[in-house]
């Protein structure tokens, strides 16, 4: 039995339309940056949509980037969650950054599926109030499964993948691409896809690396 | 005691009904018509028919053979259903239900109504049933099978609908009923009249122990009827297919099933495995997982439909099975949170901490946790997270890079931009792996921003990176 293929296309759950898209009650939290502030539609990081980011080098200030979101997380009380980060994140710098160790928590997973369920469990749930995530392989319908536990939620949830991904098709409502800028201590955040509002690129100047007191 | 049998004279065929071709369940070898529908009957299509005449007379007629094990299944499929509105009830393999009636007189004050619930169940989901009362199971049986429609509490009526009855109606074997024809009892009245020790003499004890058990004067065990406790039900295509589109009708039916199944038990599904049986092919299978765990059938059916639309089924699909791998007790405080205040909100952290740590492992969800030691690498360790964690206040001190390197990496490269430094943290002396380096943050070729040191003997190292 032959099905037209339009009619089969609109069948696909995979299909996202833009009448699926709910208005009005995306909050951001500030980024901490101005000028990106500016160029996000929620004047700051959209909660309850994935953030999906590509960055092919760590340690180039993308923890810098969500640090204010971070704080701001902590400050509510809600928990902290980093799923499968390529190092471990070093506490007396998590302490330097103002984010008290009783609601930072680190999650290690062994395999693919437990990774995703580790984040689609913390990505739904009330008491989490942001999630990093860092996966090895982009897999869409993964993402469209992490952004379903994600709808409707006040959780934060980034994504971190490498860059590899970037040219394909994304269910994740927002999607960023880092890269340093070679030599000035910067970071250059170019904003792929946002809902609700237009790319766009911005060089941030990263704060000095000794923020409280100098040696 | 008042007893409601219900016959199911069609149950797998029914089960095969579709609107848009004659079914008829087939059985022996060579096959013969065992049961045809309504569709194929005005056809001409008749019970033990060969294959080839049926085939003659009603060319797009749909056969399926006759099977034990699925009639069992659906028997168990139909009493679970009905738990719900009528127990106590028992199994009557392999074609009827007994539903103990005095014990539901607080639900339906008469067994009409009882009868009204059962119909309107029944041709909801498209099945034929006829049902009598009854003062004995037997009894109920007989006048069920034999399709008067008596449904009352009053014990005469039962018993006289019982006497009309005539002897060819009842199960015993056909020896007997041949016997009883020719001895000119027509009827179970007959019978009745008759003086027992005649009838035992002539007819074996047997024959007048069963008499009693049919009028109830002696026990007749019936064993009740209990659902699993696990979720496994199976569902076999009319047509074989491998659309998304034309899984989706029958998906639904099984996750509703299961949704009921849920409902009863106050229990929602995490995990749930889907096999797709092949005809020539070993079946695939499926596991379904969701966060919370879920009961509302829509919601597994939109996963249901995600799973299958990722995966490419290898062949047509000729039967569908459902079991639930995980369930979870519906937890009323955590469903009902009408305000999300702060001290739920750390049950809800614990609840989840504890799912997680249930699946993943104890160890694999850790916090920090600090060491009073100069050296960075000994300084802090992650640990496993506690329940509640303790406060410590905010240390300000020299920088600390988020991510550190262990063991450090020697420096290939020299950095282009020094943007800190010199630090030097030395100690260790009292245990015997002193330490003294010399730290500085610098900025790699790469953009990365590193945390390096240069030790005793000047050589460099990368011992972190400022994420």
């Amino acid at each position: 039995m032959s099905v037209h293929p339009r009619t089969q296309l609109e069948q696909d759950p995979r299909l996202w339309r833009a009448s699926q898209q709910k208005s009005g009650h995306s909050r951001g939290v500030a980024s901490g940056f101005e000028a990106l502030d500016q160029l996000l539609a929620t004047s700051g990081w959209p909660q309850g949509a994935l953030i999906e980011c590509h960055s092919a080098l760590n340690g180039i200030g993308e923890l810098q980037l969500f640090a204010h979101a971070m704080r701001q997380c902590v400050r509510n009380e809600t928990a902290l969650f980093w799923v499968d980060p390529p190092h471990a994140p070093y506490p007396p710098a998590l302490e330097g950054m103002g984010l008290p160790p009783e609601h930072c928590f680190l999650v290690r997973t062994g395999s693919r599926s437990d990774h995703l369920w580790a984040l689609e469990q913390l990505l739904g749930n009330n008491a989490v109030g942001m999630v990093m995530g860092w996966s090895r392989r982009r897999d869409p319908a993964a993402l469209r499964r992490l952004q379903l536990a994600l709808e409707e939620r006040r959780t934060l949830g980034v994504l971190i993948t490498p860059e590899t991904g970037a040219s394909q098709a994304s269910p994740a409502p927002m999607r960023l691409s880092l890269e340093a800028v070679p030599g000035a201590n910067q970071l250059r955040v170019t904003l792929l896809r946002q809902r609700g509002g237009q790319a766009g690129s911005r060089t941030l100047t990263l704060p000095p690396v000794i923020p409280r007191q100098t040696v | 005691m008042l007893w409601l049998y219900l016959h199911l004279p069609s149950l797998l065929l029914d089960h095969h009904q579709s609107h848009d071709a004659p079914v008829a369940l087939s059985t022996g070898s060579p096959p013969v018509i065992q049961q045809p529908d309504e569709q194929a009957r005005q056809t001409g299509v008749r019970a033990g028919q060969s294959m080839a005449t049926a085939r003659a007379l009603c060319p797009q007629l749909a056969l399926v053979p006759f099977s034990d094990a699925r009639q069992a299944e659906l028997l168990e499929q139909l009493a679970t259903a009905l738990y719900q509105l009528a127990s106590p009830l028992a199994l009557w393999p392999p074609d009827g239900l007994l539903i103990r009636a005095d014990r539901l007189r607080h639900l339906y004050p008469q067994p009409e109504d009882l009868a009204t619930v059962l119909t309107q169940y029944l041709s909801q989901h498209g099945l034929n049933g006829h049902m009598a009362t009854g003062t004995s199971p037997r009894m109920a049986r007989l006048l069920a099978r034999h399709g008067s429609a008596v449904c009352t509490d009053d014990p005469e009526t039962m018993h006289h609908a019982l006497r009309r009855l005539p002897v060819t109606a009842t199960d015993w074997p056909a020896r007997v009923r041949q016997r009883l024809t020719r001895m000119g009892l027509q009827h179970l009245e007959d019978l009745l009249a008759c003086c027992p020790a005649e009838l035992t003499t002539r007819l074996g004890p047997e024959l007048y122990d069963d008499l009693q058990r049919i009028l109830g004067r002696s026990g007749d065990p019936v064993q009740e009827f209990h659902p699993r406790a696990a979720f496994h039900q199976s569902l076999t295509l009319t047509r074989e297919t491998r659309s998304t589109d034309h899984l989706k009708a029958p998906l639904s039916h099984l996750l509703e099933a299961l949704e009921t199944f849920l409902r009863q038990r106050q229990c929602r599904c995490d995990r749930l495995s889907l096999t797709l049986h092949h005809p020539d092919r070993a079946p695939t299978s499926l596991a379904l997982e969701t966060s919370q765990g879920e009961t509302r059938a829509e919601a597994f059916l939109e996963l249901a439909l995600l799973r299958l639309a990722a995966t490419c089924l290898p062949d047509d699909v000729n039967a569908l099975s459902l079991a639930t791998e995980r369930t979870v007790a519906l937890d009323a405080t955590e469903s009902h949170d009408l305000f999300d205040s702060g001290e739920s909100r750390q049950q809800a952290r614990e609840t989840l901490l504890y799912r997680l740590r249930a699946r993943l492992g104890r160890d694999s969800i850790q916090s920090p946790g600090r060491t009073p030691d100069p050296r960075p690498e000994r300084c802090a360790h992650w640990q496993p997270a506690r329940q509640r964690g303790t406060s410590t206040p905010p240390r300000s001190g020299p920088a600390r890079p988020f991510w550190l390197q262990q063991p450090p990496q020697p420096l290939q490269r020299p950095p282009i931009r020094w943007l800190n430094g010199p630090e030097r943290i030395q100690g260790g002396w009292w245990d015997g792996d002193y330490v003294r380096r010399d730290y500085y943050i610098a900025l790699l070729d790469n953009g990365q921003r590193a945390w390096l040191f240069r030790n005793r003997q000047d050589q460099w190292f990368i011992h972190g990176w400022f994420g």
